[in-house]
């Protein structure tokens, strides 16, 4: 085996948290590896976050011009959706951003190298087994791929994940997703718009487990008037190919039913890629779901490893595994920075209307503080959203009974990923409702929302 | 009938000591003279006898807690027989909180809002509270932990009615705290060292600093910031030292009582070096350097519970076999933890001896408020050159280190190396009157 010699650090994964880490190791002065069998830039910015943006932007344009184009006087007779063009879109942005990371590299002087990494020993990696990189640390950001049920075969024509339907040119006549979590959402939304009769299928009694019930419930109300059927409490059990169509088996509360359609989507979770990375032989211990074994500094067992992101649990979100792979390196490089702090992670949910919210639902405020103060604001009160047309959903911001503290923001609407910021900082900045109430909020905004939301949990609504 | 058990006077200038350690529980049997409790002071540790036999009734005093000469320690009722129950509670530990960081520059620290509301709320002095968030920021947490710790379970009477609590909301009243056994860990989540971070692990062992360890702490903290200090190191031929101490040994011995050792011919040249070079006996007192007339030389000394410096009082004064005699004398009293606070006060210049494992050498921390001291490195025989009739010849000598570090405020380079000099010049002269 050819050696590459040592580095400082040595990244296995260039997905959101290895390259961030990467580059914010750089910054610190020490000299980086980073191994990478696909594209830099991870599933994220390749086969996740960025290319789907791209198709909910067309889906969003598509529901905007053919729901409200009449009131603003533009006619759609005759419109024409080209949904390969949608996906050339999503797969040029998702390009320009993997040569955006590859030009990061170059700027840090960090090296990139190709190939699959695994574990040599506590301090080096080979690469597909020839290729020998030292590193007096290692950090392990492998991610996570799709899960797929056992009995259902993605073969990419019939049964697609995530990462098949991203370069599928097709939109299905008739669409089963199965799954009501961000994935599965988002998909409905984009083949709904461009056309498909979409159903999804989840096991839980809500969309979006997890999320605030009230939110999920105004989302799911907005999915059936788009004429999306989603069906709560039901579970996939199995799949028969009929001909050129596809028969689904499902069952709710023991009554089973069949569902004929052109295409499955999966869209069920996703399981950490800790599988023939050397982490046995390394001594670096997982969890009976295989994600590695962590310390609050992201350490493993073994100390000279450390890892982030999806390879070290949930919630599976890019952005956290960014902050991770940033607080991995200013732990092992002795900067001076709080602990890291999961409590202010935001979800973002990016269909029409939008979904985020930030820190404690009402109930689990309700939990931990006996009581909370609830306060609401429609977006159908907001002049802002009264003039675009997106007077769906609300806003909802939780505060602790006594002090007033900022302690959650649940928000289902058209701008609800963008206006979010605003209540995270405020859990940050450990804020209370007074700060927020003494921010002015530029009128019209969709943000005046957050302002009303946060008066009426004083009691004090203005304009509702 | 009840005796109190009184903190006694443990000698000159000692006006408080802090409770170490209670080695008696309440509703314990105990004989007249039983040690009842250990403290510290900043001199001495002493264990306090109990003035009659009896039942401890009642201890006031928790551990970690600072009291003056005169507090009522304990109640022991001398009446009560030994078969009083000794099933009462064990005395509660009262963990100190940690000292709050100097907010930078003197200013208002920095609290987030709920922060700020809490404190405000439940009576906590924001100045006196550590921040663990974003740029040191005092969090709700943060507040949270300090009113929970100044509430009634770190009360130092356990037998007396709990006081009142602030009132807190029922949701988040801290849970009822349980006395934890005397030595237990203080609880570091949250904390934060003074540069960089580290979270306390699984497996790590975490261990309280002592009154002794926190006082030794200080001092060499102070004494480092205070005297800029610099070294100097001899190597000396302990040859002639060794073959006197070899002829001198069994005689001294019968003589004596005890074994005659090399520190005694060490202190004994330190002496005779510092009449000639007062400087290095002196202090630093306001814009002057004080030149003392006395000559009290400390010796360092490891202990179990740590180092100690007992003292040599007017050690000019004395023979060599007197030097010695004294030198053992502290020494194994402070093995036995004997040794009064005075004998550990007044030291002009310190002599340490690191014992067998001292390594090649080292320079110690000043003594404050002394200009120097003196740390003897192992004694080794090395192949040395030496004129033997007159021609150069390779001979093995026993070679020993010695290591001055100084306070450069008040000595110079020239007398600091003079001194070191003159020290070596004796030890190899091997003159001493035994």
């Amino acid at each position: 085996m050819s050696s590459k010699g040592r580095f400082d650090l040595v990244v296995v994964g260039a997905g959101p948290g290895g390259y961030v880490g990467a580059i914010r190791a750089a910054q610190l002065g020490m000299r980086v590896a980073i191994i990478e069998e696909d594209r830099p830039g991870g599933v994220c910015l390749n086969w996740g976050c960025i290319p789907t943006k791209a198709l909910l932007s067309g889906a969003e344009l598509v529901e905007d011009l053919t729901r409200h184009g009449e009131t603003f006087g533009i006619t759609t007779a005759g419109l024409v959706l080209d949904y390969g063009k949608l996906i050339d879109h999503s797969r040029k942005t998702a390009d320009r951003l993997c040569k955006g990371v590859q030009g990061l590299f170059k700027k840090n002087q960090i090296e990139l190298i190709p190939g699959r990494g695994r574990l040599a020993g506590p301090n080096s990696v080979s690469v597909n087994g020839e290729v020998l990189v030292e590193g007096d640390q290692v950090m392990l950001a492998t991610g996570s791929s799709e899960w797929v049920p056992p009995g259902l075969e993605v073969d990419g024509e019939r049964v697609l994940t995530s990462r098949e339907a991203l370069e599928s040119r097709q939109v299905p006549a008739r669409l089963v997703v199965i799954g009501a979590g961000a994935v599965g959402i988002e998909f409905a939304y984009v083949y709904a718009m461009y056309g498909s009769q979409v159903t999804i299928v989840e096991m839980a009694d809500q969309m979006l487990p997890g999320a605030d019930p009230e939110v999920a419930a105004a989302l799911q109300r907005e999915f059936r008037r788009k004429q999306i059927d989603v069906r709560l409490g039901t579970r996939y059990e199995e799949l028969k190919q009929a001909g050129a169509g596809v028969t689904l088996t499902v069952s709710k509360e023991g009554q089973s039913e069949e569902l004929v359609c052109d295409q499955v989507l999966a869209a069920i979770g996703r399981r950490p890629r800790s599988q023939d990375l050397g982490l046995d032989e390394a001594g670096v211990q997982v969890d009976d779901k295989g994600f590695v074994r962590v310390d609050d500094t992201l350490r493993s067992s073994v100390a000279s490893i450390s890892a982030i992101g999806d390879l070290a649990g949930g919630p599976l979100l890019a952005h956290k595994a960014s902050e991770e792979g940033i607080a991995a390196v200013e732990f092992v490089g002795g900067v001076d920075r709080g602990p890291l702090d999961h409590a202010a992670i935001p979800a973002c949910i990016y269909c029409q209307p939008q979904v985020a919210w930030v820190g404690l639902t009402e109930a689990q405020a309700r939990e931990k503080y006996g009581d909370a103060k609830v306060g609401k604001f429609p977006f159908t009160a907001s002049g802002k959203a009264i003039a675009g047309q997106h007077t769906a959903g609300f806003v909802k911001v939780v505060a602790d009974p006594e002090y007033g503290q900022i302690v959650g923001a649940h928000l289902v609407g058209h701008g609800a990923t963008e206006l979010l910021p605003e209540m995270g900082l405020a859990l940050t900045l450990e804020a209370t409702t007074r700060e927020i109430i003494a921010t002015t909020h530029a009128h019209p905004t969709l943000s005046e929302a957050l302002l009303e939301a946060t008066l009426a949990a004083e009691g004090r609504a203005l304009n509702f | 009938m009840s005796v109190p058990v009184l903190l006694p006077e443990l000698g000159e200038s000692v006006v408080e000591a802090t409770v170490a350690k209670w080695l008696v529980k309440e509703g314990e049997a105990v004989e007249r003279d039983q040690p009842l409790v250990e403290v510290t002071t900043d001199k001495v540790d002493a264990e306090i006898p109990a003035p009659d036999a009896g039942v401890v009734v009642q201890i006031l005093v928790a551990e970690g807690e600072t009291i003056p000469v005169g507090t009522e320690l304990a109640k022991i009722d001398a009446a009560a027989g030994a078969t009083a129950s000794a099933a009462s509670a064990d005395p509660e530990a009262a963990v100190a909180p940690a000292p709050p960081a100097a907010a930078p520059g003197g200013a208002a620290p920095k609290a987030t809002p709920v922060a700020a509301r809490v404190a405000a709320d439940r009576g906590v002095e924001l100045s006196e509270v550590r921040g663990t968030g974003v740029s040191g920021r005092i969090t709700r947490d943060d507040v949270e932990r300090a009113a929970d710790a100044s509430e009634p379970a770190a009360t130092p009477k356990p037998a007396a009615p709990p006081p009142s609590a602030p009132a807190a909301p029922a949701s988040s009243a801290p849970a009822a705290r349980s006395a934890g056994p005397p030595d237990s860990a203080p609880d570091l989540s949250g904390a934060k060292a003074r540069f960089g971070y580290y979270a306390i692990q699984e497996g790590d062992r975490v261990v309280p600093m002592s009154p002794l360890r926190k006082i030794v702490a200080e001092h060499m903290v102070y004494s480092k910031h205070t005297s800029p200090h610099v070294g100097t190191v001899a190597e000396v031929d302990m040859g002639g030292v060794a073959a006197l101490r070899a002829r001198a040994k069994g005689a001294f011995k019968e003589a004596h009582g005890f074994g005659l050792t090399f520190l005694p011919f060490i202190v004994h040249a330190t002496v005779r070096a510092l009449r000639e070079f007062p400087v290095l006996n002196a202090s630093v007192i306001e814009d002057a350097i004080v030149e003392k007339r006395d000559i009290h030389i400390g010796i360092a000394v490891e202990t179990e519970k740590g180092l100690v410096v007992p003292v040599v009082r007017n050690a000019d004064r004395l023979s060599m076999a007197g030097l010695a005699a004294e030198i053992e004398d502290l020494s194994s009293r402070a093995r036995s933890k004997k040794l009064s606070a005075d004998d550990l006060q007044g030291g002009t210049f310190t002599v340490s001896n690191p014992g067998r494992q001292g390594n090649l050498y080292g320079f110690a921390i000043i003594n404050q408020p002394q200009v120097g001291i003196l740390r003897m490195g192992e004694m080794v025989k090395r192949p040395v050159v030496r004129a033997v009739d007159g021609a150069d010849a390779i001979v093995i000598r026993p070679m020993m280190h010695l290591a001055l570090s100084y306070d450069h405020r008040a000595v110079d380079g020239a007398p600091a190396n003079g001194f070191l000099y003159r020290v070596r010049e004796i030890l190899e002269e091997a003159d001493f009157d035994l």
